[in-house]
């Protein structure tokens, strides 16, 4: 119910926000010892002054002037508005289009408080602007210092003043306006003149509409619609890097490539080739490469064109992109050309084409809660409750958090009465909980998350894996055992566990211990896979336990394939 | 009424008698002492006592400043130290309790001599020698001061009236570091400081003319005087007295540095005393394994465990049962450890065995002789670009580790630079003195010399290494910052006393 109402006022506050008129305007509000934020801006005209024209007429004067909300405000001072007129050509607010100035205020604006403690945590900020989009703080050292004269929003303001307290929130005083992300990905390729191959084959391709639409409408059998963020990381290659593959043009392009005309149709090799170039979910130059200490490494990433993958590699502290040991090659990122940021997701620039292949076989960690779908509804659960964007980031507490058929399509499963209590969904995601101080949650489980199985005697669920490559592997679960698990812990649970068309019977928590940690069981010491393509895993619970006892439920952590050398 | 000045409130009432028995047993009642006070030895005797007793109320304090920021060990409930967020609100940058110290200090400095003129009994050699513990008292905090703030009031007389101005401006950090370095040589020089006390305990619980030495070598490196450093260590290390602090050789013995304490090594330690005189303290919950609030960061955990790997468990000195415990049910198992317990302050010896509950009264040391080895080696590596000098650093960090069974060092010297050998040092440091207090001041000092040539490599580099709570990039920035290197002076202070100009570092935050 909380949740609900938490819903219903952030949807008035956009509602209230987006409105043309200042709904509040002539109302009185309650007086404190301290000021409301809009008042408190007021009560220092030498620095606000401009700020403030801004507000009035973006019609936000009053609204974020609420006692009744909190509001953390961004506000960039008089020198830094006159700056930002300046660069756009313009003498006052007004020569400015209203909608593009109330979508301004949003992206200045968020509707919860975010102290200096939890702004100084740097990164990106967990609750969004009202804009919907995510600012980032960054500290660097200017000529003022370092520490707190030497903060950022988007690398691109320096806070001037922090964390300044009024009655309905918090304000934070920058030196210049913020630039709102409004280009989509595809915006991005469209306004590069150096991009213009690589656009045509999207258009092409057809997957003009995902890289311009930032929000999915999402419409569950209840009727409820909801708006999720889709986002993604485009590894561009740009007009030059053709060049030297002797690519000049779309069409030579699709001869290199060797594509029939059926251009968007999956299996076309232009399209996988884009596909080929696409990642789901944002991913940072930080989040791509693995930082394994001095040790190389490698991460499969699963891309768009199905059934493909890439890899990048940390090699003698390089980074790559598909890196062959044989050759001693691989593609690397083009410094300054990384971590381009578009409204749905990220641009990293190629120094060359990268071509579909098929990267040498490694260990494959699976997280069994690693998709798209998952991660946004976590993430809408998330901005419900005040935890933000929490997909894979552990919390002060355990969430448990169902898994409902209407929005997802990444497991299919099937459900029988279960006795369990305390608040285990039948098909859920726990997002665990790290101890004050610790930086590992309490499981030491991949990822921070568990997928939770509580199905009923002969409940099921099935789900595929990222891309195995072909070759031959050992397998392994890894899962969560508890104290309240202590029943299922001597002689374990019974499951028959298949990887594609090969079945086994394994008994969990058998071999545990009865207290928090991951565990793991090997279901095939091997299996031999003649094709490079996702993997499907399905698991039976064959326990009649699972649908009478009460803490009966399994937490599954990750599936690890290693390959087996002969 | 004038502005009464936070660290000095003004009580009436005067202190009571006490013997020489009663040292360091009873509170003063109050902090500010009466001019008609001051008539009998007795009395200089318990306000020089009231000094070294105010020094226990700040050892909490000189844990938080001297290691959180530091990175090896972290306070788990959390601390702003450790996360370079500190506001002048924070109750950690209040300095009360040094200057409490000073003003005892600073009474008996003004009034002993006066009191000789009154007390026949009060002789003059005495006087000196408590002149000396005064000047000791007075020196050592505002040497904590200087680490910790940089600048600050620079109080030398006491304040036993009202009438005296209590606003007072800040003074350079140069010119509390000479009145530091002047205290010290002033005590000296009067030679009235003595070798031992009669009680042992004294002997590492007063000032003696070695922790005069040991202070001044401190400073010396402090200031960037190498020679002076040197001299000063040589003083201690080169001693015939018998009653000379000396360097514990005998492995075996190691642990008895911290239980039962008071060892021959030991040249100044805050004391305590449950058994004789009632009188325990929090350290050993404070850290241990029960409930702790300070542990080590995993970063030093594992270099416990490397260091552990490096003697076997049966040969550990000062890693596992000496420095750490760790938190597997087996200590065969220390690898997989995930916690490392600070068993400095709770153990009784290499064993898993905990302080009975009637011996709850660990002492701080302040300075031993092995931290003294280790200032010479970092001067020696400073003051000299010769083989020869760096030849004797690595001897003295080898005696050091070979006393916890550890392999000595052999670097080629003529391979290998300044930095390198200095190294040596700070990492000889941070094993052997781990949760003595001393780390950040280790590494703030290491940065910072020669225009902080190093601040990369030993100050950032390392915090960003062991720093288990805060973002690297948070770290590296503020890290970057001359004067967020020190702390901000209190909100409440800046009230009380107009003079007062804050740390322009904690000029923005509101």
């Amino acid at each position: 119910m909380k949740s609900i109402n938490k819903v219903i006022g952030s949807a008035l506050l956009v509602l209230l926000l987006f409105a043309c008129d200042d709904p509040y305007e002539g109302k009185t509000f309650r007086i404190y010892e301290e000021l409301p934020s809009a008042t408190y801006l007021e009560s220092r005209p030498e620095d606000f002054s401009m700020w403030i024209e801004i507000l009035r007429y973006a019609d936000m004067y009053n609204a974020v002037n609420q006692s009744s909300q909190t509001f953390t405000l961004f506000v960039p001072d008089n020198e830094a508005v006159e700056n930002f007129y300046k660069k756009m050509g313009v003498s006052s607010i007004e020569e400015l289009d209203k909608t593009y100035v109330q979508e301004l205020v949003k992206y200045h604006t968020i509707n919860v408080e975010i102290s200096q403690k939890i702004f100084l945590i740097g990164g990106k900020l967990t609750s969004p602007t009202v804009s919907g989009d995510y600012l980032t703080v960054s500290f660097g050292e200017n000529e003022s210092g370092g520490g707190l004269n030497a903060i950022y929003v988007n690398d691109e303001a320096r806070v001037k003043e922090l964390a300044i307290e009024t009655i309905n929130g918090v304000i934070y005083v920058l030196d210049s306006v913020l630039t709102p992300l409004v280009e989509t990905l595809y915006d991005r390729l469209e306004e590069n003149e150096n991009y213009s191959i690589f656009k045509e084959a999207v258009d092409l391709s057809g997957w003009k509409k995902r890289l311009s639409t930032p929000y999915d409408t999402v419409y569950s059998q209840l009727g409820k619609v909801s708006y999720l963020k889709k986002n993604y990381t485009l590894f561009v290659v740009a007009d030059d890097i053709f060049a030297q593959e002797g690519i000049q043009s779309v069409n030579e392009l699709i001869e290199k490539l060797g594509a029939l005309p059926d251009y968007t149709d999956s299996n076309n090799a232009l399209h996988k080739y884009i596909g080929y170039h696409m990642l789901s979910q944002t991913q940072y130059v930080e989040d791509l490469f693995p930082f394994d200490g001095q040790n190389d490494s490698t991460i499969i990433w699963s891309t768009l064109a199905e059934n493909e993958v890439l890899s990048t590699n940390s090699v003698d502290g390089i980074c790559y992109i598909n890196y062959k040991k044989s050759t001693g090659e691989g593609i690397r990122l083009i410094e300054g050309k990384t971590d381009i940021l578009a409204k749905n997701g990220i641009i990293h620039e190629l120094d060359g084409y990268m071509p579909i292949i098929t990267p040498d076989p490694v260990i494959v960690i699976w997280d069994v809660c690693e998709y798209d779908d998952v991660a946004a509804v976590v993430n809408a659960y998330g901005a419900e409750n005040g935890l933000g964007d929490c997909y894979q980031q552990y919390q002060t507490s355990e969430h448990k958090i169902s898994l409902m058929g209407d929005e997802i399509t990444s497991y299919q499963w099937k459900a029988y009465s279960s006795k369990s209590t305390g608040g285990w969904p039948q098909l859920g995601y726990l997002l665990t909980k790290a101890n004050t101080g610790a930086t590992v949650n309490t499981y030491g489980a991949y990822k921070n998350d568990m997928l939770i199985v509580n199905l009923g005697y002969m409940g099921w669920v099935s789900m595929t894996s990222p891309v195995v490559l072909k070759g031959k592997y050992k397998i392994d679960l890894y899962y969560a055992c508890a104290g309240s698990l202590s029943d299922f812990v001597s002689g374990g649970s019974k499951c028959q566990v298949s990887i594609d068309n090969t079945s086994t019977e394994v008994y969990i928590y058998d071999g545990a211990q009865a207290s928090v940690g991951i565990y793991s069981l090997t279901l095939f010491d091997e299996i031999y896979f003649d094709n490079n393509a996702q993997r499907t895993m399905k698991i039976v619970l064959m326990d009649p336990r699972a649908s009478t006892h009460k803490d009966y439920r399994l937490q599954l952590d990750y599936v690890k394939f290693t390959p087996v050398i002969d | 009424m004038k502005k009464v000045i936070r660290y000095f409130l003004l009580l009436i009432g005067s202190f009571q008698l006490i013997s020489c028995e009663d040292w360091l047993t009873v509170y003063p009642q109050n902090e500010q002492i009466r001019d008609e006070y001051w008539t009998s030895k007795e009395e200089v005797e318990s306000v020089l006592a009231a000094g070294y007793v105010y020094f226990r109320d700040a050892v909490q304090n000189l844990i938080d400043w001297g290691e959180l920021r530091g990175a090896c060990i972290y306070n788990q409930y959390g601390s702003d130290l450790q996360i370079f967020q500190v506001t002048p609100d924070d109750g950690i940058c209040n300095w009360a309790s040094l200057y409490k110290v000073i003003n005892m200090a600073n009474s008996v400095l003004a009034n002993a001599e006066a009191v000789h003129e009154r007390d026949k009994t009060f002789e003059e050699a005495v006087m000196k020698s408590y002149l000396t513990e005064a000047y000791f008292l007075r020196a050592l905090s505002y040497f904590y001061l200087v680490r910790n703030w940089r600048d600050a009031p620079l109080i030398l007389d006491p304040y036993e009236t009202d009438e005296i101005g209590y606003e007072k401006e800040k003074s350079s950090e140069n010119e509390l570091i000479d009145q530091i370095k002047s205290d010290i040589t002033t005590a000296l020089a009067t030679g009235a400081a003595k070798e031992r006390f009669e009680k042992d305990w004294a002997t590492k619980g007063r000032a003696t003319k070695w922790a005069l030495y040991a202070l001044m070598a401190d400073v010396c490196l402090w200031s960037e005087d190498y020679a002076g450093a040197i001299m000063n260590c040589n003083e201690i290390l080169n001693a015939s007295s018998p009653f000379r602090p000396a360097f514990v050789k005998d492995p075996s013995k190691w642990y008895e540095m911290y239980y039962p304490g008071n060892s021959n090594e030991s040249i100044f330690e805050i004391q305590w005393d449950q058994v004789n005189y009632n009188q325990s303290n929090n350290l050993p919950t404070l850290f241990g394994s029960s409930t702790p609030t300070y542990l080590y960061t995993e970063r030093m955990l594992q270099d416990f465990i490397d260091e552990t790997d490096i003697t076997g468990i049966n040969n550990a000195v000062r890693t596992i049962y000496g420095s750490y415990l760790p938190n597997t049910a087996a200590a065969t198992d220390y690898k997989n450890a995930t916690q490392g317990y600070i068993w400095k302050y709770t153990g009784i010896g290499f064993q898993e065995q905990t302080r009975p509950s009637n011996e709850q009264d660990p002492n701080f040391i302040i300075y031993r002789v092995a931290d003294v080895m280790l200032m010479k080696a970092e001067a020696l590596i400073l003051r000299d670009d010769n083989e020869e000098g760096w030849q004797t650093a690595i001897d003295l960090i080898n005696e050091v580790r070979v006393r916890s069974n550890l392999p000595k060092i052999e670097p080629v010297l003529s391979e290998i630079g300044e930095a390198d050998m200095l190294q040596y040092v700070l990492d000889e440091r941070k094993m052997e003195l781990a949760a003595e207090g001393k780390r950040w001041y280790d590494l703030l000092r290491f940065g910072k010399r020669n225009g902080f040539k190093y601040r990369d490599r030993f100050l950032i580099s390392e915090v960003v290494e062991y720093n288990n709570t805060a973002n690297p990039s948070w770290i590296q920035s503020v890290l970057r910052d001359d004067d967020a290197l020190y702390l901000p002076i209190w909100s409440k202070e800046l009230e009380n006393n107009k003079l007062l100009i804050q740390n322009p570092y904690y000029g923005i935050v509101k």
